[in-house]
């Protein structure tokens, strides 16, 4: 367990590391989110979410070009000074962690609705947790492998797309861009989230060998991203249409339980199990995030790593126990939403605008 | 601390060996359908009560005296009746395999929707189950006694499952209904089953709705042409004398499809169905009336696309003249076209006063193993 840098990414592991941490849970929800305001034009309102995250790589590596091998943890200080640049981690950790007891106290709700009605909450997410705090206390090469190696197995779920048209009526689709250019921007806001996750590279960018290849690979991640959210649109709105998508709490879920397919009754149930490795993936990337930059930040030495993961992993589990309801986690998920747009877009600008003004280069 | 970490992880081995709520199927009671009705004053256990809900669930065991028991609850709602069922059944009740609700035709015409809230909000019920209306109550189909199958609901399940795979019969489930009386444009229609006799079940005809209320019913003579104008997926037959030779019935065994385009001249809906029929003749009544000559053929076409359309404006003067409702689903592709302004008029009342038009297309693949 060591925080140094003698563990290299390639730009293809931080591609499937940005993807796995871009996508999480809420994917279920995101074509119903996105109708609540642009109802059958809901794909378009994610396709032009995703303009963010695009941004948000290039504002990235801007800054990072002018530090390359200082993570956020030191970056902050650099350039903002030991205070405002301490506070801003610390910041920084507490939404990693934060958002990462969203993701899973999120699927622990997915669980308790179709699988496992009667376990208590607090047994699926400490279950959860462990095997998520397993996972984030490796270096980050194997994390990265561990993401690229589920990735291919979750590539076998684009298979259900097949089966998902039989019943799909194309009229849904009609007129495009019916709801109005508005409607259509206000439909964004709750697809913006989906494709948080940018930031992370701030964390990882020392990692990384071939820089010039960063821009490119995180492109074709967040492009990937933005097919998979769009087709998963798509096919909630061609066989429920928008006023029905925007009913469900788990819309593709229930896309899924309306069709019988060959060979797996209750599909839902397995699409459900499937899903924990997207939100165990997830969360453990953003811990990793979390303990890296608390190690950087406060210059805590390798062998004190073990308490940071386990400090960490008890935080996470007591926030993921703090929401009583399902709605009252939806409510979480979103503020915790708005602190990854600060970090997306916010901190970056902040970041190189300080650095820009101070005239700071790396030391 | 590793040998800690594995210490525990070895512990945590027995949390994923059982689990302490589990159900013993021996010991419960799995429905495999469910019947809604309004609850008759009999029936009610107190002021208010409006539903009653019946469970068909199989008996296990090879010294029962019945295959299948009938477990009963009452109340205002759908869950509150379930406390009576739990007063009423000794062991758990299991709703996870059910795969057919159906309902009784008076409960339909107040609407399904109160009831059916719970059937949609309850992840365990499929969506894939089967919906259907009973000409009268519901509960009374489960006191049929069938011959070939060990209880009623077995075969219900089955008629339902297989339905469109023999006739045109409308084949719905619990997502397609919701779809249907949730979209604009769009309304639900189901199969509607009827007690033939002591021991026997049929198809009687198709249920319309208006959204999710019960407004009438086609009967199943005509149901075949309900099918072809909306769109349903069937696989079934249609008889239909030669033009010109009147005692001569041929068949044509096939599946069907249809297009739909809308338009308006002045404020008066334009609809255009044309239904394309695909199928072989299956039997003809009059030995070698088919000869080799295309004539021939072009005729047996003919009389079947003349038989389609004439039944098929038929049933469009039921919707439109009786019970008003568009129940083709055509508003589907006007709001398509449209966009949602049209949503401001009563789609139902447009298609009421509409210009339909019917156009069918006949295919004929094969006649048989004669000529």
């Amino acid at each position: 367990m060591t925080d140094n840098y003698k563990y290299r990414l390639t730009s293809k592991n931080f591609a499937f590391l940005l993807i796995a941490t871009m996508q999480e849970v809420t994917i279920l929800q995101l074509p119903g989110k996105a109708a609540e305001f642009a109802g059958n034009d809901a794909w378009l309102s994610i396709l032009l979410a995703s303009i963010p995250a695009f941004v948000s790589l290039f504002l990235i590596l801007k800054i990072c070009a002018r530090y390359p091998r200082l993570s956020l943890g030191e970056l902050n200080d650099e350039v903002c000074g030991v205070y405002i640049g301490k506070f801003l981690s610390l910041a920084y950790i507490l939404y990693a962690v934060a958002n990462a007891a969203v993701i899973i106290r999120l699927f622990s709700e997915v669980v308790s609705s179709f699988l496992l009605v009667r376990t208590p909450c607090w047994i699926l997410t400490l279950v959860m947790v462990l095997t998520v705090t397993y996972i984030f206390s490796r270096d980050i090469r194997a994390i990265a492998w561990m993401n690229e190696f589920t990735q291919y197995l979750l590539l076998a779920f684009f298979l259900l797309f097949i089966f998902l048209v039989s019943k799909a009526d194309y009229h849904f689709l009609l007129p495009i861009g019916d709801a109005g250019v508005k409607n259509i921007l206000l439909g964004t806001q709750g697809a913006f989230f989906n494709y948080i996750s940018p930031e992370i590279l701030l964390v990882v960018y020392p990692f990384i060998e071939n820089k010039k290849e960063i821009l490119k690979a995180g492109s074709l991640a967040v492009l990937f991203s933005v097919v998979t959210y769009t087709l998963i649109t798509i096919f909630v709105i061609i066989n429920f249409g928008g006023t029905l998508a925007n009913i469900f709490v788990w819309d593709f879920l229930d896309l899924i339980k309306s069709y019988q397919l060959p060979l797996v009754e209750r599909s839902e149930f397995f699409t459900a199990i499937f899903w924990s490795w997207i939100a165990i993936r997830s969360s453990s990337n953003e811990l990793f995030m979390a303990r890296h930059t608390l190690a950087k930040a406060a210059g805590i030495s390798g062998k004190y790593l073990t308490y940071i993961i386990l400090a960490l992993a008890g935080f996470v589990y007591g926030l993921t126990l703090i929401p009583e309801t399902t709605s009252e986690t939806q409510t979480y998920a979103s503020m915790v939403g708005f602190a990854g747009m600060f970090f997306m877009l916010g901190l970056p600008v902040i970041l190189w605008a300080v650095s820009a003004l101070r005239g700071v280069r790396e030391t | 601390m590793k040998k800690i970490i594995l210490v525990l992880l070895t512990l945590f081995l027995f949390f994923l060996s059982g689990c302490w709520d589990a159900k013993d199927l021996g010991k419960s009671d799995i429905a495999i359908i469910a019947t809604y009705d309004l609850a008759q004053e009999s029936e009610k256990l107190k002021p208010g009560d409006r539903v009653v809900v019946d469970l068909q669930t199989p008996v296990m065991g090879e010294d029962v005296k019945e295959k299948a028991q009938v477990v009963e609850s009452v109340g205002q709602t759908v869950g509150e009746g379930r406390n009576t069922r739990g007063n009423r059944s000794s062991r758990y009740v299991s709703i996870t395999a059910i795969r057919s609700l159906i309902f009784g035709e008076s409960l339909a015409s107040e609407g399904l929707g109160d009831v059916l809230d719970i059937v949609y909000r309850n992840p365990f019920l499929s969506y894939t189950v089967k919906l259907a209306v009973v000409d009268g109550y519901a509960k009374d189909l489960l006191k049929v006694e069938p011959k070939s199958f060990p209880y009623i609901g077995e075969e219900i399940n089955g008629l339902l499952t297989y339905i469109s795979q023999q006739n045109f019969v409308p084949q719905v489930n619990l997502a397609e209904f919701h779809i249907d009386e949730t979209n604009y444009g769009r309304n639900p229609v189901l199969p509607v089953i009827a007690a033939k006799a002591k021991d026997k079940i049929e198809i009687s005809g198709v249920a319309i709705f208006k959204k999710d209320f019960l407004v009438g019913k086609i009967d199943a003579t005509k149901m075949v042409f309900l099918t072809l104008l909306r769109g349903d997926k069937g696989h079934g037959v249609i008889t239909f004398p030669l033009p010109g030779e009147e005692e001569v019935l041929i068949s044509l065994q096939g599946a069907n499809s249809r297009k739909v385009k809308v338009g308006f001249e002045e404020d008066r809906a334009i609809i255009d169905i044309d239904i394309f029929f695909k199928g072989d003749i299956i039997e003809v009544e009059k030995s070698n009336i088919l000869d080799k000559y295309m004539d021939k053929f072009e005729l047996v076409k003919q009389g079947a696309k003349d038989y389609m359309e004439s039944n098929c404006l038929e049933v469009l003067s039921t919707l439109q003249n009786d019970y008003r409702v568009d129940a083709l689903n055509t508003g589907a592709v006007a709001r398509a076209r449209y966009g949602k302004s049209i949503e401001h008029s009563d789609w139902d009342e447009l298609f009421s006063n509409a210009d339909i038009r019917v156009n069918a297309h006949v295919k004929i693949r094969n006649h048989g193993s004669i000529q």
